[in-house]
């Protein structure tokens, strides 16, 4: 399973899904504050605001193409484009959502890779083969497949994974424990690979029309810069210096950035003691995450931190929950975080690390 | 000696330029030319260019997705990690890459 690295693939995926989703969901953003409508035609005679909004709207609709022949094109590089495109689109139409794009995705570009290795044709018809045959073979045999075998699944899993949110909904004992745990999980891992599986799901259920694990992921990745700017005032103000000078330089951008949701500002300071501030982030994110499964926050739109406010239902609870998800964090810091500078003196020297995979480390093949 | 990189992580605004930055940092500390490539969120920055490639005794790939122009690479000694490994410690992974080429001359 490690050589045909999964993980990879779909992280090269979503690394090009990130400003397609950003720019989509501002999109609608903008059209709906100036009151914009979704609409199902546009003409020339269309205002901007329904434009916009409408634009932004039919690109999130997309999402299944854009991860299908983003996967297909890590694995298969160009070849994997143009079936990937079109399986995607199938999954649009079909209703399989982003699950269905991910497999639609590995599929067309697993069989794209493996017949252009297979496939042995004669030189006059070789420059057909990624032209014309490749694309419309691997589209026709992952087609039929999906539409007839793997759809169905599928469709099933994705319809109970709904249902159940839905049937949650006016439960606020599971509502809350919901939203802890998706909070948690979105939020632990800055971004990285958790955060992002999270997302993708919650992707597929907002097209459902369940906005609430959305709303909680823009808190999950803003509780960190948030909590870290509000323990730093905290710390000044009771005279403890657990953020070194450097720390609270790179704190001015992590906090700006943090407002638009971008978590990655707050890395200088979150690595310096990764596990400890960890524990912080986890603990404001599962009462900021519990807090909006509790309130029934939804987001209509993806991301975009505090310019994702218009497409809240609830913004003004949303931001409580952040606030106070933020402030837990801060009082957990004051007791965890320790002065970088601090732990540098006591220790002498750097900390070996015990990390031991570098000895299995060899030169790989291309 | 001397080594060309290529750094890339899935958001492509931080991990990526603070792998370029510690890697860099780390192989001059250690007396190594290094020219490190970075593909972030805006695409290939820094490139490298063929004379750095063909020139380099092994080509570092710090890199969580996959990257544009691997085929550069090809017949090169390539090493490949995550982001991470580089972010926490270069230094060590030099040291290891440094043995492999050793051994590898040998």
């Amino acid at each position: 399973m490690k050589e045909l690295q999964l993980r990879k693939h779909l992280m090269t995926a979503i690394s090009y899904l990130i400003p397609y989703v950003a720019a989509s969901g501002m999109l609608m953003v903008v059209g709906n504050i100036f009151g914009g409508t979704s609409l199902e035609t546009l003409g020339s005679a269309t205002g901007i605001p329904d434009l916009l909004t409408t634009l932004g709207g039919t690109a999130l609709g997309f999402i299944p193409v854009v991860i299908s022949s983003g996967i297909a094109y890590s694995i298969s590089n160009k070849a994997g484009i143009a079936p990937g495109f079109i399986l995607g689109l199938l999954c649009k139409v079909d209703g399989y959502g982003f699950l269905g794009g991910l497999v639609a995705g590995f599929l067309a570009g697993f069989l794209t890779r493996w017949l252009l290795g297979v496939l042995k044709v004669p030189e006059w018809i070789r420059g057909l083969l990624p032209q014309l045959i490749l694309p419309l073979l691997v589209s026709i045999v992952v087609g039929l497949a999906l539409q007839y075998v793997i759809g169905v699944p599928i469709l099933w899993l994705t319809d109970a994974i709904t249902s159940l949110l839905e049937s949650m909904q006016g439960n606020p004992g599971a509502e809350v424990s919901f939203g802890a745990l998706v909070g948690v999980l979105s939020a632990i891992d800055y971004g990285g690979p958790i955060n992002k599986i999270v997302f993708a799901f919650s992707l597929g259920l907002q097209s459902e029309g369940l906005g609430g694990p959305i709303a909680n992921i823009i808190q999950a990745s803003m509780i960190a810069p948030i909590g870290l700017t509000i323990g730093y005032f905290v710390s000044r103000f009771t005279k403890r210096s657990i953020f070194s000078a450097e720390e609270g330089d790179a704190l001015k951008s992590a906090f700006i950035m943090g407002c638009f949701q971008i978590t990655e500002g707050s890395f200088p300071i979150i690595l310096n003691d990764l596990l400890r501030i960890t524990v912080c982030t986890a603990l404001g994110s599962a009462v900021s995450g519990a807090m909006i499964g509790f309130f029934g926050v939804a987001s209509s739109v993806p991301s975009g931190g505090f310019l994702a406010l218009p497409g809240f239902n609830k913004p003004v609870e949303w931001m409580v929950s952040l606030l106070v998800g933020s402030v837990v964090f801060a009082i957990a810091l004051q007791f965890l975080k320790r002065n970088p500078e601090k732990i540098a003196a006591e220790q002498g020297i750097k900390p070996e690390s015990d990390d031991d995979s570098l000895n299995d480390l060899t030169f790989s093949d291309l | 000696m001397k080594i060309v990189g290529v750094c890339a992580c899935v958001a492509g605004i931080a991990h990526t330029y603070m792998a370029q930055e510690k890697l860099t940092q780390a192989a001059e500390a250690r007396g190594h030319t290094i020219h490190v490539e970075t593909q972030g969120v805006i695409g290939q920055e820094n490139e490298l260019t063929p004379e750095d490639i063909a020139a380099a005794d092994v080509v570092v790939l710090a890199v969580d997705v996959e990257v544009t122009g691997k085929e550069r690479f090809k017949g090169k000694k390539v090493i490949e990690v995550p982001t991470k490994t580089v972010v926490h410690d270069a230094d060590r992974l030099l040291t290891r890459i440094e043995q492999l080429l050793s051994q590898a001359n040998e």
